[in-house]
């Protein structure tokens, strides 16, 4: 099933189809594999630490418990605000470039525009930037990006990145002089 | 990854400074709908000496699989089914399903639609910010709107001054970049063609230098992409 945005802005209502845009799907994949001595594929399994059960994939599943150990259904659950529910709604707002380049970008969405209202069309002429999270809590945010190839969703995270002054310099460098006695090899 | 990063300025200087990366705060924890904390835990459904293809090595076709599924419920391992994993170790599994001791690794590309095009001996990149030589910058600057609504930046690092010197250094490329209101492309190897790793075998990525200034701070940015904002389909291999 297509997955769709719904943006609404200024009383309007735009839509667009969703598809995760990634290096592999743009561009293909290069990665790196265990093979055995005859250059078969190998799979990564999971062995329990007493040794009794052998878990390769499929064999197991996740389930979500609350605090009484009841499984509790994926879909019910919520990201956790501060203990205030669910992020609110915004409207999208146009935002400047230094906005979005001071987040790490996560996930990536190409946008299939179904139907844009003439008010966010004229939002995003702009700089082409809008946030459409509420900046709730510096949690997770949001941007629609709208350039010459279409129409993208941006997910990522603000990087907490300060200026620095003089008087700030990196001096987070390991002290060679330090005690020896915290070496704790037991956890090698 | 090295907190080291060697980088050249516009003035052909170099120097070493340190890389912080991004604090971030993750992905918020998930809770019910009331707002009670939940906890994920992971179950066997059923070990492996229950999978069919373990099992099919007992009958000689389907149909007798069948018939033992029926009488003796072999698939089923009621000491194991429903039990928590508790804490697990990774091991490697060959095509028969016995695990490995040592195994060898293999370089495989794939074009978009997952068909493997070739397969190699994957060979050693090394991490090339903390080396002889340094970043340097290419000259092609990318105005900050441009930058923004062409890639995707990934990954993000603050370039910091570890004394007076280096303080000056790079508060002189913040002030030029921001002047500039652009990102300048940067990159490793002669004239920096070659694309930035962090790490050993690490994921290559394109790196773009932004800079801003506020009286006497500076906030220098290393913006690293490896994926452009375009539509599946656009890009030709």
């Amino acid at each position: 099933m297509e997955r769709t945005l719904e943006v609404a802005c200024a009383g309007t209502a735009s839509s667009f189809t969703v598809r995760k845009l990634s290096r592999a799907t743009l561009y293909g994949t290069r990665r790196r594999m265990p093979v055995d001595g005859e250059g078969r594929p190998c799979r990564a399994a999971a062995l329990t630490r007493d040794g009794r059960f052998l878990l390769p994939p499929g064999t197991t599943a996740t389930l979500y418990l609350d605090d009484h150990g009841d499984a509790v259904e994926r879909g019910e659950l919520r990201p956790a605000r501060g203990g205030e529910g669910a992020a609110p709604e915004a409207e999208p707002h146009p935002t400047e470039a230094t906005e979005l380049l001071d987040c790490v970008v996560r996930t990536v969405y190409a946008l299939v525009a179904v139907a844009v209202s003439a008010q966010l069309d004229r939002l995003l002429a702009g700089t082409g930037v809008c946030r459409l999270d509420a900046g709730d809590a510096g949690g997770e945010v949001r941007f629609l990006v709208k350039n010459g190839a279409g129409y993208s969703l941006l997910v990522g995270e603000p990087s907490g990145f300060r200026f620095v002054g003089p008087d700030q310099a990196d001096l987070s460098i390991p002290d060679a002089g330090g005690p020896w006695d915290d070496l704790d090899l037991a956890m090698l | 990854m090295s907190r080291w990063i060697r980088v050249r300025d516009s003035r052909g200087r170099d120097a070493r400074v340190r890389m912080e990366p991004t604090h971030l705060r993750g992905r918020p924890p998930l809770q019910t709908p009331d707002g009670r904390a939940v906890e994920a835990a992971r179950f066997i459904k059923a070990p492996m000496s229950r999978r069919y293809e373990v099992l099919r090595h007992r009958c000689p076709d389907d149909a007798q699989l069948a018939e033992l599924l029926i009488e003796e419920d072999p698939e089923i391992d009621l000491d194991a089914t429903g039990r928590r994993t508790g804490p697990t170790d990774r091991v490697l599994l060959d095509p028969d399903g016995n695990v490995l001791y040592t195994t060898a690794e293999a370089e495989v590309i794939c074009d978009r639609d997952g068909i493997e095009l070739e397969r190699r001996l994957p060979a050693d990149t090394p991490a090339n910010v903390d080396g002889e030589s340094p970043i340097v910058w290419t000259g092609r600057m990318l105005p900050r709107l441009e930058a923004a609504r062409r890639f995707a930046f990934t990954r993000i690092l603050q370039l910091r001054h570890v004394d007076g010197l280096t303080y000056d250094f790079l508060f002189g490329m913040a002030r030029e970049l921001d002047e500039a209101g652009a990102l300048v492309l940067v990159g490793a190897g002669p004239g920096g063609r070659d694309p930035i790793v962090l790490e050993r075998n690490g994921v290559p990525h394109r790196g773009f230098l932004g800079g801003r200034v506020e009286g006497d701070r500076y906030l220098l940015v290393l913006h690293l992409t490896n994926l452009e904002l375009t539509m599946p389909g656009e890009v030709t291999l």
